[in-house]
């Protein structure tokens, strides 16, 4: 039996390749963004934006503080998690949010026998894995649980020409979304148009933020909800009391 | 993707778990927000970053900031008009221009038109500032702006305009990066400009130089006018060349690209390695002392929520009567041992504390008066300087006066900001102190905790590891994990979390509050009378007599309010520790009241009410092990 959380069919319209070696944080913000915009907008108005805000640098990319900043400027409001779990994921994924996260392409992309063993000789002897760190941002549409025991995240992939809806099995995925730490940053709200994300799974997987806690009668403590208050106490800054000390 | 991630999490991660952490804490507080909680969040979520821009009249200082914020004539910018006033420039949804008014004019601000910005904050309009406009500020959507970057634009500092010191010590000390923008055409760095440098260099570091109109220029002359000023800024204004950071850009370029979102444009200007260095080197060092503090707040009240629902959970594991009794002592006992440290020890430290803040407060106003008073260092070296017009008719004299009372003034403001440096060093050092010190009395009883023998000799092994760690004075971050995996009980997590109390709140307050006092002391020592005050004399020892005895007068009007001042600073400072242990103790007392609560109404509770707090608790710890891990992986990031 076929369940998906999140919908990967929808976004997968919007994936693009990039068109630098290092803009893949400019793409995976532009695939989003013409999810909630009217307009759509080009890869090359995002890159212009990026760029003459300081947030992408050519030859030196997007660091991570910068990712969300494109989709904040074009309206569509953003929230980052540090050391998320896979159920937060899943929990933004279920509410339509759309989600893009730090990962280390290597472990991603297919780069040969060689590398796979160069790979499973650090792991094995827990060598220094410095060299596993984030290079990439990709957009998580789905996570396919229709087998519960072989569990495919979706996402599309700015940098692979065939990267719209690439699935991975969620063990690889964590190892590559692990060189950033479980990184993310994910929209505040679901885009208009998108399909109807209703399932409650939170008593399924066992989820302690929103959804969970939502049936329980616990106020919600959802990093999007969060992050909605955090947007709000910019918008309504004192600053009369702010001026008067600068 | 960057290759090497910027290790700092941004303001509105951290903001954001900072929320999270405080929802939490205000559920399992029955829906009470900690106000003071949140209130450090908008600090965080803020992140100030402060651009101050310096420069001759006419360089191009107002279409810099305009170019910054992507708005054409946000602030007022024609060929024959110079910006009179400050400009503060911030983040509003919509654009909106303010006057605010000098205290002495008895006005309210006042909402503006664009239109109006000419008649308040130019030298045409607003001749001699007749309006008496203190600044006026700039609201505005710019998406710069709301990464919370405040632009300062100020008058230009050519001779014309006398206020620039002024202007220079008011608000270069607090900011976070001072732009000093020079041109293209005009000339190049001159006399005054390097005069102006020198003095502000002793106020800060943090500067950084912009040539604009680049597009005027041919490329050759653009080059070598660059490579000349920064032989000017090396030989002549003591900047090393390691040290400085130069950018030649063109704000009209930049703003035509804008709207047509041309990218060749957007390179031409010169914008795109100025903005790189703003959003990768500058803003990262302030944006991590901000994530710093507002990071360490959150875990200690992180620790506090996750003691208050592993009692929680002991309560309601708690299914026999004995079980239950057991809990009672131990709530007894904790509440015993807060009294107990309360009475004995705390007063103890906190006379230690004052003893020591006395002791700094007695070395600050040895240090003023030998520099302020009447024949003091300040005093003196105008003396020498009035000596050497020995042979100069007193009109010569009498027009010395007031650039040699603005000398002295800007010295004491020198000294006024060296002074606040080291104030907050050692205020800061010695708040750390006492919380090592609270953190290290925590050993003293085995009534704190310990009901098993193992837990005992936990407890044992933990006070010998706590009195090392004293010693040797570790960072408090590492004590919170002795803490946490060592002390299991109440009063153990309690004292100990006061003492992270004390770093995390009232620490950052000791800059804020010296830094406001200083400001506030130099702003009155630029208040002084008018050189024009002085009565005349025609014989030229009198004259020079009259002038040094204005310098002394001014001087000590200085002196008093210095030391009132720092007074007034220091008793504050005395009290913040104290008021701050003082609160925790009693949130405490009553979170114990709370837990005694809970206890008598599990006893009453049917199986179905406690199954239903079970699960309560199970989400509760749930969401605290997904918040742990948050803390764990941005704890990575910050140390």
């Amino acid at each position: 039996m076929e369940f998906t959380i999140g919908d990967p069919d929808f976004q997968n319209h919007f994936w693009q390749p990039q068109d630098q070696n290092d803009n893949c944080a400019v793409a995976a913000q532009t695939d989003i963004l013409n999810q909630y915009l009217d307009h759509p907008v080009s890869l090359d108005e995002t890159n212009y934006v990026a760029m003459t805000n300081g947030w992408y640098h050519p030859g030196y990319g997007t660091s991570a503080d910068d990712l969300g900043n494109l989709l904040q400027a074009y309206g569509v409001p953003c929230h980052t998690v540090d050391g998320a779990s896979i159920e937060q994921l899943a929990s933004e994924l279920q509410q339509g949010h759309r989600v893009m996260v730090g990962v280390n392409s290597g472990e991603l992309w297919d780069q040969g026998p060689l590398s796979e063993f160069r790979h499973w000789v650090v792991k094995e002897f827990g060598l220094d894995n410095s060299t596993f760190t984030a290079d990439h941002v990709v957009d998580v549409t789905g996570l396919d649980l229709s087998d519960i025991h072989n569990p495919q995240v979706i996402i599309n992939d700015s940098g692979d020409p065939n990267g719209a809806g690439h699935t991975y099995p969620l063990d690889q995925f964590s190892e590559a979304w692990k060189g950033s730490d479980f990184y993310y940053v994910a929209t505040n709200a679901a885009p208009g148009g998108s399909s109807n994300v209703d399932l409650d799974i939170g008593q399924y997987m066992g989820v302690g933020t929103t959804l969970g806690a939502e049936y329980l009668g616990l106020d919600p403590l959802s990093s999007g909800l969060a992050g909605q208050f955090v947007d709000s106490v910019v918008n309504n800054v004192d600053w009369d009391k702010v001026l008067a000390n600068i | 993707m960057k290759k090497d991630l910027a290790d700092t999490p941004s303001l509105e991660t951290v903001a954001n778990l900072m929320t999270r952490v405080g929802l939490l804490d205000a559920e399992i507080r029955g829906g009470k927000r900690d106000a003071e909680y949140f209130a450090n969040i908008e600090t965080v979520a803020l992140g100030l970053f402060r651009i101050v821009v310096v420069g001759e009249i006419k360089k191009g200082k107002s279409s810099f900031i305009n170019a910054l914020c992507g708005t054409r004539d946000l602030v007022p910018v024609h060929d024959n008009v110079a910006t009179s006033t400050i400009f503060k420039i911030h983040y509003g949804v919509h654009s909106e221009y303010k006057v605010y008014f000098q205290p002495e004019a008895g006005r309210k601000k006042r909402t503006i038109s664009a239109d109006q910005l000419k008649q308040y904050g130019t030298e045409d309009g607003n001749p001699n500032n007749g309006e008496k406009v203190d600044f006026i500020a700039v609201q505005s959507p710019s998406q710069l702006l709301k990464e919370g970057f405040i632009l300062i634009d100020t008058p230009g500092v050519g001779g014309l305009f006398k206020n620039h010191r002024k202007i220079t010590f008011k608000y270069a000390p607090k900011a976070d990066a001072v732009f000093f923008v020079t041109d293209s055409v005009e000339s190049p760095i001159g006399a005054d400009e390097v005069s102006f440098l020198k003095e502000l260099r002793n106020i800060t570091k943090l500067i950084y130089f912009v040539q604009t109109k680049g597009a005027d220029a041919d490329p050759e002359s653009r080059k070598r006018r660059m490579e000349n000023n920064i032989s000017i800024l090396t030989d002549q204004a003591g900047f090393s060349k390691e040290e400085i950071r130069y950018f030649v850009v063109d704000s009209n370029l930049k703003l035509a690209a804008d709207e047509t979102k041309n990218m060749e444009d957007l390179q031409d200007s010169g914008f795109i390695p100025l903005m790189a260095y703003l959003n990768n080197d500058l803003k990262p060092a302030r944006v991590y002392n901000i994530a710093n503090v507002g990071f360490r707040r959150c875990y200690n009240k992180f620790i506090e929520i996750r003691a208050c629902v592993q009692q929680q959970r002991s309560i309601l594991d708690a299914e026999t009567v004995e079980k239950q009794q057991a809990i009672l002592e131990e709530l007894n006992s904790a509440e015993s041992s807060i009294n107990d440290w309360n009475s004995n020890i705390r007063p103890q430290l906190v006379r230690e504390f004052q003893v020591q803040v006395q002791a700094i407060q007695n070395d600050i106003n040895t240090v003023v008066s030998d520099k302020f008073r009447q024949g003091g260092e300040l005093s003196e070296a105008a003396g020498r300087t009035l000596a050497g017009y020995a042979t100069k008719g007193p009109e010569i004299i009498y027009k010395s006066a007031q650039p040699l009372a603005e000398e002295v003034r800007a010295k004491a403001s020198e000294v006024l900001l060296q002074i606040s440096n080291d104030l907050e060093t050692r205020m800061t050092a010695l708040l750390e102190a006492l919380a090592r010190k609270i953190d290290g009395s925590i050993n003293l009883s085995n009534e704190f905790v310990g009901r098993s023998r193992m837990e005992t000799k936990q407890i044992h092994y933990g006070e010998t590891q706590l009195r090392e760690l004293v010693k040797k004075g570790e960072d408090q971050r590492h004590f919170e994990k002795v803490r946490t995996f060592v002390y299991g009980g109440m009063a153990g997590v309690t004292i100990a979390s006061i003492a992270g109390g004390i770093v995390g709140s009232v620490v950052p307050v000791v800059g804020t509050m010296i830094g406001s006092t200083i400001g506030m002391l130099i702003a009155g020592a630029w208040g002084g009378k008018e050189a024009t005050s002085i009565v005349r004399s025609k014989e030229a020892a009198a004259a020079r007599q009259s002038v040094h005895a204005f310098i002394e007068k001014d001087l000590s009007s200085i002196h008093v309010q210095v030391q009132d001042g720092f007074n007034k600073a220091f008793t504050s400072l005395r009290f913040q520790a104290d008021e701050a242990l003082a609160a925790k103790i009693k949130n405490f007392m009553s979170q114990l009241a709370a837990d005694r609560n809970l206890l008598m109404q599990r006893g009453k509770a049917s199986a179905d009410e406690i199954a239903k707090e079970k699960q309560r608790i199970v989400i509760l710890e749930s969401q605290i092990a997904s918040l742990d891990r948050e803390l764990k992986a941005m704890d990575k990031r910050l140390y």
